[in-house]
């Protein structure tokens, strides 16, 4: 939360490139919505089977995240607090139906690869969380920049898992050969199966990389 | 007793009145023992007291609720929903702490006030979400239909290249049956379009069928999409084996059999499952009519 | 018709099952499965509002938004429809069953945001089901959906006596075992008893 008296010292100290910038660190790294908070389970690991598809989605869901965000946050004085989920829940999903109507006109191919998971972004506990937690408590323009941080920090999860996963699945990576006959691809990774272990291998890692930076930090 | 007395005396609150007869039988139940007192020395008009008129509103409301609505928006219908509970939920507690205090009026038009308040506000934000989408729809309506068609005629034009469409398609809910004729010598076909659940998902695929000597049989057969992970289901080598295989065909030995691919049964028997759909749809489309007089009546499965 | 009905149920259980092969409700499944008797207890109100709002998204569906040329207000319309009913759901067991409710606490309104709920809308949208398949297709939705929570839940229970790097603890420890299920459940694809 940025109060008055903090963006007053925040531009004295020209901190506002800084706080944007720490923005995007949180939605990239520290506070990876995937890795480190564990939401948006659902279509990370059922898009991430081919790296246009995670592209796809995670763009989509940045663009309903940067502008649900942006409206709730210009609307937070004016939605009455016993109704506030609903109201956040019913301007999702106006974005998410009208992404899911541009997508559908505009690149149908992504549209029906992606199926039923763009209408199921309604129901992305990562939007909802930032609305609750962010939006509606932060002004518009940083509500904005958070939403494009996290979606941004969504992307990037998805894109690796879905490289380990089409590389390793289908050899394969956006749908040019890599295997160079090299290695048989193991179809297993592009599979459920594959899905659960990838996404538990990256959240261990996640996990092992963060706890060795506290662990330094405890010893300084 | 007071009570009743003075609310006999104030003009009959709008809105509230009409629904004094269910609010009779639906009120709460600690509006009850109150009911053969008004009821004996009232008129029925006046006889809600603020927490019967409440309940009243809100219940008969609610009752609807769970049916949808008969017209009017989606989002009224939405919005009610969400109010009514919370109408319902504030009506249940307001009746109970007025059977306490017996400041009745006030509180409760303040209640009703943000009950409003609050449904005003969701219905204007569904509203306006509404219109939003209706604006993308339009602008988008078209493309998406454009991209259907194409869709279509790229799948037909794959297993009959050069046929032309005649007439309009013929459906049975599964399966999506056109006439085609080629122009240039008459010649008749029907390609069909169906999805057949695979291994990996949906195998969308498009079937030509023609007759030969009063038979159907497969022309071609092309897969438009699928999401098989074993086996390359649009190999020719493998789809090429339909081609003149009448219906009933099945995998492995036998009269009409074709071999699956090895490694992928699963893929093998959907494609089959469908081709062999296909080749009945045509049947039953033919055997209804459904293309006028064109195309035979003397067709065998 | 019944052939029909055993087809949906079957697809819906195992071959396609909601978590372990349609990726839908995982957030769910990894959240509550610490425990059997929560696990249990999510899984009841599940397929509860999992049947529920099928029936009523069908109506609203064919009455309503179909009629009416409406079909892109689909999501907005299932979802306002999924969190009146996971609210009435709330008071209801807030009611009569209290125990219950407060061992659920935080769950109990996310299940509005599951995946699975609106996907089996959505799904049975798509595929123009009448009135008993869609019912059908729900509740069988939410009986596979309760026997993967329940078989990983009793997986989950033994995991703390496991011996695992201190790095997978919490949610990869648990993707790694739903893993095994999901490989599992493979088996049943391409299953056609009916």
């Amino acid at each position: 939360m940025v109060t008055q008296k903090e963006k007053t010292v925040e531009k004295k100290r020209g901190g506002w490139l800084r706080t944007t910038a720490g923005q995007f660190a949180d939605g990239i790294w520290r506070q990876n919505p995937t890795l480190v908070l564990l939401l948006g389970m659902c279509p990370t690991l059922a898009t991430t089977t081919t790296v246009q598809n995670a592209l796809g989605m995670g763009l989509s869901v940045t663009a309903v995240l940067t502008c649900s965000n942006l409206v709730i946050s210009l609307l937070r004085k004016l939605i009455p607090n016993q109704i506030r989920i609903a109201s956040y829940i019913v301007i999702v999903a106006g974005f998410v139906t009208a992404v899911d109507l541009l997508l559908a006109a505009f690149v149908p191919a992504l549209s029906a690869s992606l199926g039923i998971f763009i209408p199921l972004i309604v129901v992305n506990c990562i939007i909802l969380a930032r609305a609750e937690s962010f939006a509606s408590k932060n002004p518009p323009l940083r509500s904005a920049i958070d939403g494009v941080a996290m979606g941004l920090g969504f992307t990037c999860s998805l894109t690796a898992m879905s490289v380990i996963r089409e590389v390793l699945g289908s050899g394969t990576f956006l749908g040019y050969d890599v295997s160079f006959g090299v290695f048989e691809p193991m179809a297993i990774f592009i599979m459920p199966v594959g899905g659960f272990l990838t996404l538990g291998f990256l959240i261990a890692a996640m996990q092992k990389i963060m706890s060795r930076g506290s662990k330094k930090k405890e010893a300084e | 007793m007071t009570d009743e007395i003075k609310r006999i005396d104030e003009k009959p609150k709008k809105g509230r009145t009409v629904l004094s007869d269910t609010a009779a039988t639906t009120a709460a139940p600690t509006a009850a023992p109150e009911k053969p007192d008004t009821k004996a020395g009232a008129d029925n008009r006046t006889k809600p007291g603020s927490k019967n008129g409440t309940t009243g509103k809100a219940k008969p409301v609610s009752k609807a609720k769970p049916r949808g609505g008969s017209g009017g928006g989606a989002k009224t219908e939405k919005t009610e929903k969400t109010e009514k509970t919370a109408k319902s939920a504030k009506a249940a507690e307001t009746a109970k702490s007025e059977k306490v205090a017996n400041a009745a009026n006030p509180k409760m038009q303040e209640m009703r006030k943000t009950v409003l308040r609050l449904a005003g506000t969701l219905f204007v934000i569904t509203s306006a979400v509404a219109l939003m989408l209706g604006g993308v729809n339009a602008l988008t309506e078209k493309r998406i239909e454009q991209n259907a068609e194409e869709r279509r005629i790229a799948a037909m034009a794959e297993v009959l290249p050069g046929y032309e469409a005649a007439g309009e398609s013929w459906s049975d809910g599964v399966s999506t049956v056109t006439q085609m004729t080629l122009p240039e010598d008459g010649s008749v076909a029907w390609c069909v379009s169906l999805v057949s659940a695979g291994f990996g998902g949906d195998i969308e695929m498009s079937v030509a069928v023609e007759q030969v000597e009063g038979v159907l049989v497969v022309k071609k057969v092309a897969i438009v999409s699928h999401a098989e992970t074993m086996g390359d289901p649009t190999s020719e080598e493998f789809l090429g084996q339909y081609a003149g295989h009448p219906a009933g065909i099945t995998l492995g030995s036998g009269e009409n059999s074709i071999d699956a691919m090895t490694g992928a049964t699963v893929s093998s028997e959907a494609i089959t499952l469908g081709v062999n759909t296909a080749l009945e749809a045509v049947q039953e489309a033919l055997a209804l009519g459904a293309f006028g007089d064109n195309g035979g009546s003397e067709v065998q499965g | 018709m019944l052939i029909r009905l055993l087809q949906i149920s079957l697809g819906a259980i195992l071959v396609e099952n909601f978590i372990l092969v349609k990726f839908m409700g995982i957030c769910p499944f990894l959240g509550v499965s610490k425990k059997m008797d929560t696990a249990f207890g999510m899984s009841m109100a599940v397929i509860f509002v999992m049947t529920l709002a099928s029936i009523f998204t069908w109506m609203v569906d064919v009455w309503l938004l179909r009629p009416l040329e409406l079909e892109y207000m689909q999501t907005v319309a299932f979802i306002l429809v999924i969190a009146a009913l996971v609210q009435l759901v709330e008071m209801f067991l807030q009611k009569s069953v209290p125990s219950l409710y407060s061992a659920l606490g935080i769950y109990l309104p996310l299940i509005t945001t599951n995946c699975a709920v609106l996907g089996v809308a959505l799904l049975n949208a798509e595929a123009s089901y009448t009135f008993i398949e869609a019912t059908v297709s729900g509740f069988m939705g939410g009986v596979g959906f309760t026997l993967a929570l329940l078989l990983f839940a009793s997986v989950r229970e033994r995991l703390q006596f496991a011996d695992y790097p201190k790095c997978f603890e919490g949610f990869p420890i648990a993707l790694v075992s739903a893993a095994l299920l999901a490989l599992a459940f493979m088996g049943f694809s391409g299953l056609e008893v009916f």
